[in-house]
């Protein structure tokens, strides 16, 4: 025989219980679980991120992963294009997490965190970028790759970036 | 003619002089949730085969970009034979994983690719991946038929199929 687990909110009437004293318990208990957040002290580079989303994180990975960057791509996008601005993310890290920022839907703000890691000083960051950037290219995005295709220093570089426009 | 076991790049320019094995570690063997990738996939194919079993390996990939394969045969690890991507029987046969007992014996299989990493890249590029699929379609290929319904839309997959008009 098996246990299916129930998943509660905290607008579950069975959390909140029928009368009043139980509904402010669990508010009660809901604003020590945030305060517990806001307390807590986050390794870098999640201590960039809102208390709430980095013990999220911290609760499921040790350190930034492809996982972390599609996990916040699907939350909380807006944490994933904070976390890629901040600097903080090493080189081999920056790079997907910017790929996976391409996913999300609002092409302004990922061009606006995406488009200055063209002139990252790491090939590898420069190459993840050029990939997140392939789905929200407007005229901008496209002068900056064709300034790459011809120019930029790493093979590898001009290689995406002349990749890239050839499928835009 | 002799088999290699490719291992496809995620990023071209982790290859380009100067890099540690540590980056090359996190850009190429690690899994998504952060940890070190000790089975590795790879294709035993034919070296002439490899823009096919790229092409097909990147129907699942956006944009489609250049690669390069990684030969990883003949540095004293052996290949298990593991299913690969279900919906083309060329990959499906040809995937094999590489079982590294640690951490350390994956960075000494990446100090031996450096050290002979001439011989062992193969680039592919996207014009031959892109080539190779737009004459499958128009062969009127099932397993790329298939895989174009399988794939996220917008894909480059997509693309290619409604620009040949074989995507209905």
């Amino acid at each position: 025989m098996t246990t299916q687990s129930i998943a509660l909110g905290w607008g579950d009437a069975f959390l909140l219980g029928q009368g009043p004293e139980a509904a402010a318990l669990a508010n009660v208990d809901r604003q020590t679980l945030i305060d517990r957040c806001w307390a807590r002290a986050f390794p870098p580079p999640f201590d960039e991120l809102r208390a709430d989303v980095a013990a999220d994180l911290t609760d499921r990975w040790s350190e930034p992963c492809e996982a972390v960057f599609e996990f916040l791509a699907e939350n909380n996008p807006p944490q994933l294009l904070k976390l890629i601005a901040s600097n903080r993310l090493r080189a081999t890290d920056l790079t997907f997490a910017a790929e996976i920022a391409g996913r999300l839907s609002d092409s302004t703000p990922v061009r606006r965190t995406l488009l200055p890691l063209l002139s990252h000083a790491d090939a590898v960051v420069r190459e993840g970028a050029i990939y997140g950037l392939a789905a929200h290219a407007d005229q901008t995005v496209r002068s900056e790759l064709a300034r790459l295709s011809a120019s930029d220093p790493s093979p590898a570089v001009r290689q995406a970036a002349t990749d890239t426009l050839a499928d835009l | 003619m002799t088999a290699v076991l490719i291992r496809f790049s995620r990023r071209l320019a982790i290859w380009e002089p100067g890099r540690t094995p540590d980056e090359i570690q996190q850009s190429e063997f690690r899994k998504k949730d952060g940890t070190v990738d000790l089975r590795p996939s790879v294709y035993e194919i034919q070296l002439r085969d490899i823009v096919q079993a790229f092409a097909e390996h990147a129907t699942v990939y956006t944009p489609p970009a250049s690669t390069a394969g990684i030969d990883v045969a003949g540095l004293g690890r052996g290949a298990e034979s593991t299913p690969g991507h279900p919906g083309f029987a060329f990959i499906r046969a040809a995937h094999r994983e590489l079982p590294l007992r640690n951490a350390d014996d994956l960075f000494d299989l990446i100090r031996k690719i450096v050290a002979s990493l001439t011989s062992r890249k193969h680039p592919v590029t996207r014009a031959e991946i892109v080539t190779y699929a737009a004459a499958r379609l128009a062969a009127k290929d099932e397993e790329w038929h298939r895989a174009i319904m399988a794939a996220r839309h917008g894909t480059w997959v997509h693309k290619l199929a409604s620009a040949q008009g074989s995507s209905g």
